[in-house]
């Protein structure tokens, strides 16, 4: 059986103890939308799992009162035991069905190795390759060619947390290499970086998809940057408000961010933003030797304090 | 109908040369997305890609600065104060460089919207000025259901020019006086034979289009399954109530009116709103009477797809473009939720 | 206001209203001179300046930052710089990733007594930041002229 077939009969035999479960469904032929499953019926709709990129974990604060089912990859494991941590949402309200992932498609890239993905009339999976059949053409492209930047570098293909896992664990390798974007940025100085943001915040059209779209977003219509009240942020569509809204963000995701990399694929300008909460995720391991959403008995770091600490000394002026 | 030809290596010289009478808005190819943008020198504009963006900023910008204003106090009595304003209506002509017919037929669409029963002065300062130099779709994408909404690929609606893309350029169409002017002579050259090689493609992208899905005669339905609660939910449940659909729309025109001050100084700003915001209809009491995600979808496609077209003799407020379709992070597709409110509202 | 004299630079001052602040106080009542850049906001402890404070001052023209509480285990609500202490240090940490320069952001620990110590931080911190030169803010705003001349 394969892990579809294995995916969708689990969740037939759980669906009458659960309101809905959370998995992925049909929609454009190179990436698969949220699928809420209600009854069997739309179990017909489940999609590959190599075109299962969103995270689901996104809408289970909402969903708090419910009694729900949830697919997860490795990624979105992390975001609910992030979520769990800051009791954001009751463990006995969840079913987590684990799915272990060796990659997901991102269409951008599809969109990178061929003119005409926007006319995709079907993707089929083969071993290690994506067979693309457009309007006009077919394509056939390297899998490893096309897998999100951030499944090339994942630590976790097997969920950290679920109540049943779906298919054989992922045997994990040896640990990949951070890819270059880390270390090109770092190697710019200050003056470039400031001039990275500038030039990525000017093609940012202020749509806060990277905000809706993060799991630990739960702040929803009282988020500090649409507040008038406390006018943090103008209206303006300049780049020092649409810049400052990023930094927001990210200070208010340090040692929450679980790098799930949801905010830089809802961008529709496929802005380079996860670069920054990485950045920031990288300090924070650094100076607290935390990650997010590995343990679900953890505190975030900065909800809580040493009275001693190891990597902070008093500095003099 | 005069008709001529822009090789595509010319297509930077025209841009220029259209630089320095007025203002070119065009598609900006950046990090493999292309968005309309001020144009600014020596810039590459793509007119293949389908842009992100839809061309309306160019009449309708994210950022309108109605007026500034400066408080001046009275030094001799600091308890008088006096209003200093300055009024900020556009002035410099513009042209829309690579509108594809989706977006000229928007501003069509937009124009009932501010310049009806009540006229925005900001919005009408810019539209008089503007010359749409549309370019028609030869290769539409899965995305795109443009005839379902009443245009089509090479749908002329809205357009001063047409350009209709051939191997190697394109051939203008001049459809009013504004876009005759722009065909310079030491820019453009005659058609020679070219037309069937144009007619081929559009027929292609007809083709291609042929079984876009009908968005108009919702209305009666849409009526039917208002209370509906468990179908608006269903309908609604991934959306991220962000605002990328209510902001790439070619149609969609709610603003929100603020004043920014610094001090002493200000400006009342015009911004765009979107309707998936659980504030947008947030009362001063506090009371909201969207308060579920699902009744702002309720609104959404109600107000595209019924109370547009009930005033509007059946038009939709929507171009068809599948802007929205390309970009929704949760897969919402517009035209999905359409069909179902036709198949279920009988 | 617009600080078109360079001659003095802007540095916003966030000190705690026990120990940091009296400090300040005992500094300006033993009549210790110094540098009249840094502009003070009292808050009751650090624990409630969030570091986005920091990045909004920065960002709109302060040329650096300075926020100064009870020394750690000293704290006037016991925990307040604890909080305080691990976020500054993470800021600090982040600000070059921003492009900006983390030395235009000082945290430190001043007691009520310590005048001379407080009149000490602030003459060190002006200079370090004089030597820095304008705020980010500056390269911020040049960007936003720039766009403004395209939004028509």
């Amino acid at each position: 059986m394969s892990k579809l077939d294995l995916l969708r009969e689990a969740i037939r035999a759980k669906l009458p103890e659960l309101d809905l479960v959370l998995a992925w469904g049909d929609d454009a032929p190179l990436r698969a939308a949220p699928l809420f499953v209600r009854s069997e019926d739309d179990l017909t709709r489940l999609a590959h799992p190599a075109l299962c990129v969103t995270n689901g974990a996104v809408y289970l604060y909402t969903l708090r009162s419910k009694k729900i089912g949830l697919v997860v990859k490795g990624c979105d494991s992390r975001s609910v035991i992030q979520l769990l941590q800051e009791k954001l949402v009751a463990r006995e309200s969840l079913y987590i069905f684990g799915l272990p992932c060796d990659g997901v498609i991102d269409e951008r890239k599809i969109g990178q190795e061929i003119t005409d993905a926007g006319r995709t009339v079907s993707l089929t999976i083969e071993e290690g390759r994506v067979r693309v059949r457009t309007t006009d053409n077919e394509h056939v492209l390297d899998l490893d060619a096309v897998l999100a930047d951030r499944c090339l570098r994942c630590r976790y293909p097997n969920p950290l947390i679920y109540d049943e896992l779906v298919g054989e664990a992922i045997a994990v390798g040896e640990t990949p290499q951070e890819p270059d974007d880390l270390d090109a940025f770092e190697n710019l100085s200050l003056d470039e970086r400031h001039e990275f943001w500038m030039e990525t915040m000017r093609r940012c059209i202020r749509c806060y998809a990277c905000r809706n779209a993060c799991p630990m977003c739960v702040c929803r219509a009282h988020c500090l940057a649409d507040s008038r009240s406390q006018h943090w942020l103008s209206l303006e569509t300049n780049v020092s408000q649409k810049w400052f809204f990023q930094v927001l963000h990210t200070l208010h995701l340090a040692g929450r961010c679980t790098e799930c990399g949801e905010c830089e694929r809802a961008c529709p300008m496929g802005l380079p933003i996860l670069l920054m909460r990485r950045k920031m995720n990288k300090e924070i391991k650094e100076l607290f030797g935390y990650e997010a959403g590995i343990d679900p008995t953890a505190t975030p770091p900065l909800q809580t304090f040493s009275i001693e600490e190891d990597k902070i000394w008093e500095r003099e002026l | 109908m005069s008709l001529a030809f822009l090789a595509r290596e010319k297509l930077p010289a025209w841009t220029e040369r259209l630089r320095r009478d007025m203002a070119v808005f065009a598609p900006i190819l950046k990090n493999g997305h292309a968005t309309f943008r001020a144009v600014g020198p020596n810039e590459f504009l793509d007119l293949d890609r389908i842009p992100v963006t839809s061309a309306k900023l160019t009449v309708f910008p994210q950022t309108d600065i109605l007026f500034s204003f400066v408080i001046k106090k009275n030094p001799d009595d600091l308890t008088q104060t006096d209003i200093e304003l300055k009024s900020n209506l556009a002035e410099t002509p513009r042209v829309i460089l690579g509108a594809r017919p989706c977006d000229a037929r928007g501003l069509l669409l937009m124009d009932p919207v501010f310049d009806g029963k009540v006229k925005d002065p900001y919005y009408l300062a810019r539209r008089e000025r503007t010359t749409v130099v549309a370019l028609a779709c030869a290769q539409p994408d899965r995305a795109c259901f443009c005839p379902g909404a009443g245009g089509g690929p090479y749908d002329t609606a809205g357009a001063d020019l047409m350009l209709l893309p051939v191997q190697d350029g394109w051939l203008a169409q001049a459809l009013t006086e504004a876009g005759k002017k722009l065909l310079y002579d030491d820019i453009f050259e005659a058609p020679g034979d070219r037309q069937p090689q144009a007619q081929e493609l559009r027929a292609k992208a007809e083709a291609y289009l042929a079984h876009a899905p009908d968005m108009r005669g919702a209305e009666k339905p849409f009526w039917r399954l208002f209370h509906d609660e468990e179908f608006w939910d269903e309908v609604t449940a991934g959306c991220l109530r962000c605002r990328i659909c209510a902001y790439l729309c070619p149609a969609c025109t709610c603003f929100t009116i603020s004043d920014e001050e610094q001090g002493l100084r200000g400006e009342r700003i015009k911004t765009w709103d979107h309707c998936m915001s659980y504030m947008f209809t947030q009362e001063a009491s506090g009371h909201n009477p969207r308060s579920p995600k699902a009744y702002r979808m309720r609104n959404r496609i109600g107000h595209k797809f019924c109370y547009y077209p009930e005033q509007h003799a059946g038009q939709v407020s929507c171009t068809g473009c599948g802007r929205c379709v390309r970009s929704c992070p949760a897969g919402i597709d517009i035209r999905r939720i359409v069909d179902k409110i036709k198949r279920k509202g009988v | 206001m617009s600080n078109l004299d360079r001659a003095e630079l802007r540095i916003i001052g966030f000190l705690c209203n026990w120990c940091s602040y009296g400090g300040a106080d005992t500094a300006g009542v033993s009549r210790f001179n110094q540098p009249t850049d840094l502009r003070i906001i009292r808050v009751p402890c650090t624990g409630r300046v969030a570091p986005l404070f920091v990045v909004k001052a920065l960002m709109s023209g302060a040329d650096g930052v300075l926020v100064s509480g009870c020394h750690p285990r000293d704290c006037h609500y016991s925990e307040g710089n604890f909080y305080a202490r691990r976020r500054f240090e993470m800021l600090k940490r982040f600000l070059p990733t921003l492009g900006i320069e983390p030395e235009r952001f000082e945290y430190i620990w001043v007691s009520a007594s310590e005048g001379g110590r407080w009149q000490s931080s602030v003459v060190s911190f002006t200079e370090r930041i004089h030597g820095l030169g304008p705020s980010p803010q500056v390269k911020l705003a040049m960007y936003d002229e720039r766009l403004v001349a395209s939004a028509l």
